[in-house]
């Protein structure tokens, strides 16, 4: 034992930090460095011939391609983490408002509000598709109508939308629901010394000390609202031009797509990474700069 | 920071009492809304093929099925089928030990690194968080093509370890930031106590912190295990017989084109959802705990 107690603190922490670090950098640090590399070249695995240096044709393709679909990949990608996440917003802090009241059994409803997101999103988006069935499905039944929601309508999107909303609505009630119960009741009860009435209280108490809460979410739902994949895949496939043909869903179709060089699919990747690390450390840093507004300390920030 | 939990049973003030019964409904909707499709596909479980075709939907378990009713035949016979497909047995087995084996090394490897950047603020330290964090920003994809690349030759393509390893990578960000999250609520003075009366820092850590931090822990373990549980892109990329998880099953028993075994689908389902469904209410304070941390620790 001797030898473990003459560890001096940097050995431990070297010990405790290090592990975690080599397998992240194993696994995302070296693969993206592979990736750069052929992203600059026209490797193809199938045929497994040396990989020929192509400089930057691929990302001149992917931008230049004739029918834009890189471009319009990433729109509809922002425009569904807009629509997505802005109803899950809404709809989880409305809920979150509903269920702040003390009431009998709230834990275990509110337990049970949460199983939609706990559920897989593969798993649960086949079954959506049953629901979306234009035959039989329950969904064009409820509304008397006979829609498609697959295939190359726009209502496929909306599709991937109301499953992605209905999955996730419940980790936005949950963090609004966080961020209100963390409202302290002195603020109230000085409202109600002032006789401000309830829109007041929700406009200048309610909505600005639960909003920290609610960004964050924002930003955990937007980050995965941009790498989204599973429910699109699965409710529409893989094909492109469609109007759920998602950046990842574009990055799979031409990276598995067929025997075509993984030089393009890495290209992509690239693009998407720079695009979601900029976003997402702007948002961050919104995120630091309202808390910081209220005393607290920032996300990206050493809580200690 | 208080410990108690803070969305339980916590009285607060009322805001208009006299539209309780109205917000009583509301929740009511949105409850049935949000558990309809979870309630349906538990139903179609047990329906046979016609019924489970049959316009209008059929919502009542019965003995016999009349012709455009909302009665559907009562059958075991989808569980029948997807349990006597060996296959299904193999993928439920892999989805649970690899999505096990990941949460457990991956809150093992998250609870050291997290007690190491609490502990000891180094230079570069907090680079190396953000770079930990970064790490969950990649989409799976992005990855995805150069890992079955290096798997391939290392092969361990389309093995339950492959899986593992990556999934515990996965986890790895998460599992980091919330455990020195919990860990930084601990008082250093704790171990610190524990060291002088003569025992290691390795011990300390174990005997101490970890018992500490255990409902932090376990909130951990829960958020892991039910990202692992159902995770499907690296699954759908790296496995293609041996190593298939059940969400990847499922979603290939829908097909391309013809009609699908909607019935023995909506089995599997049921079957994988109901062990998360089980183990999440069962969490459900560590459920709400960890998704919360940051609000109590601000």
């Amino acid at each position: 034992m001797s030898a473990v107690r003459a560890l001096s603190d940097r050995a431990v922490r070297n010990l405790c930090v290090m592990p975690a670090l080599g397998l992240l950098i194993l696994f995302n640090v070296f693969p993206l460095l592979a990736s750069f590399a052929l992203s600059f070249t026209d490797f193809n695995p199938i045929i497994d011939t040396k990989p020929i240096f192509t400089g930057l044709a691929n990302y001149g393709g992917l931008l230049d391609s004739p029918r834009q679909e890189v471009w319009r990949a990433f729109s509809r990608t922002g425009a569904m983490v807009a629509v997505t996440v802005g109803l899950e917003t809404i709809l989880g802090f409305c809920v979150a408002l509903l269920l702040r009241r003390a009431f009998k059994g709230r834990g275990l409803f509110t337990a049970i509000l949460l199983i939609p997101m706990m559920l897989s999103p593969a798993v649960m988006g086949s079954f959506w598709r049953y629901l979306f069935n234009v035959d039989y499905g329950v969904v064009d039944w409820l509304l008397d109508a006979r829609l498609a929601w697959d295939g190359s309508r726009p209502l496929s999107f909306w599709a991937v939308v109301i499953a992605e909303v209905w999955m996730w609505t419940p980790f936005m009630m949950l963090l609004s629901l966080a961020g209100l119960n963390a409202i302290p009741k002195t603020l109230y009860e000085a409202a109600e010394v002032d006789r401000a009435g309830n829109w007041f209280r929700f406009r200048h108490i309610t909505l600005p000390l639960a909003a920290p809460m609610v960004i964050l979410g924002v930003v955990f739902r937007a980050m995965d609202g941009f790498r989204l994949f599973d429910t699109a895949m699965v409710l529409n496939g893989n094909l492109e031009g469609q109007p759920t043909t998602f950046v990842s869903v574009l990055l799979h179709a031409r990276g598995f797509g067929g025997s075509r060089s993984l030089g393009e699919p890495a290209a992509l990747a690239y693009l998407l990474l720079i695009a979601s690390l900029a976003l997402a450390s702007l948002v961050l840093r919104y995120l630091d700069h309202v808390r910081a507004r209220r005393g607290a300390s920032g996300f990206t920030g050493r809580g200690a | 920071m208080s410990r108690a939990s803070r969305t339980e049973g916590g009285a607060f003030q009322s805001e208009g009492g006299a539209w309780a019964p109205l917000k009583a409904a509301l929740l009511a909707a949105y409850a049935l809304i949000s558990l309809a499709p979870i309630v349906y596909l538990v139903l179609t479980a047990f329906k046979l093929p016609t019924d489970a075709a049959a316009l209008p939907p059929r919502f009542l378990p019965g003995a016999s099925a009349p012709e455009d009713s909302y009665w559907f035949r009562f059958t075991l016979l989808n569980f029948r089928r997807v349990l006597a497909d060996g296959g299904t047995l193999l993928y439920f087995f892999n989805s649970v030990f690899v999505s096990v084996c990941s949460t457990v090394l991956s809150v093992a490897a998250g609870s050291l690194a997290g007690y190491g950047f609490s502990r000891f603020p180094f230079r570069g330290g907090r680079d190396a968080l953000f770079f930990v964090l970064a790490t969950r920003m990649l989409p799976p994809l992005a990855v995805a093509v150069p890992i079955s690349f290096m798997y391939s030759r290392l092969g361990i393509l389309d093995t339950r370890f492959g899986l593992i390893l990556l999934y515990t990578c996965f986890n790895l960000s998460f599992t980091t930031w919330m455990m020195k999250a919990f860990i930084d609520e601990i008082p250093a003075a704790y171990e610190e106590a524990a060291m002088l009366d003569g025992h290691t820092r390795l011990e300390a850590l174990l005997r101490v912190v970890l018992p500490q931090a255990a409902p932090g822990l376990a909130a951990t373990a829960v958020f892991s295990l039910i990202s692992a549980w159902n995770e499907y892109a690296f699954a759908l990329t790296l496995t293609s017989t041996d190593a298939v998880t059940m969400p990847v099953r499922i979603h290939s028993l829908t097909g391309d084109t013809g009609t699908v075994p909607w019935g023995p689908l909506a089995a599997a389902a049921t079957l994988f959802l109901v062990p998360i469904v089980f183990f999440g209410l069962m969490m459900r304070k560590h459920l709400v705990r960890g998704a919360t941390f940051g609000a109590v620790k601000g």
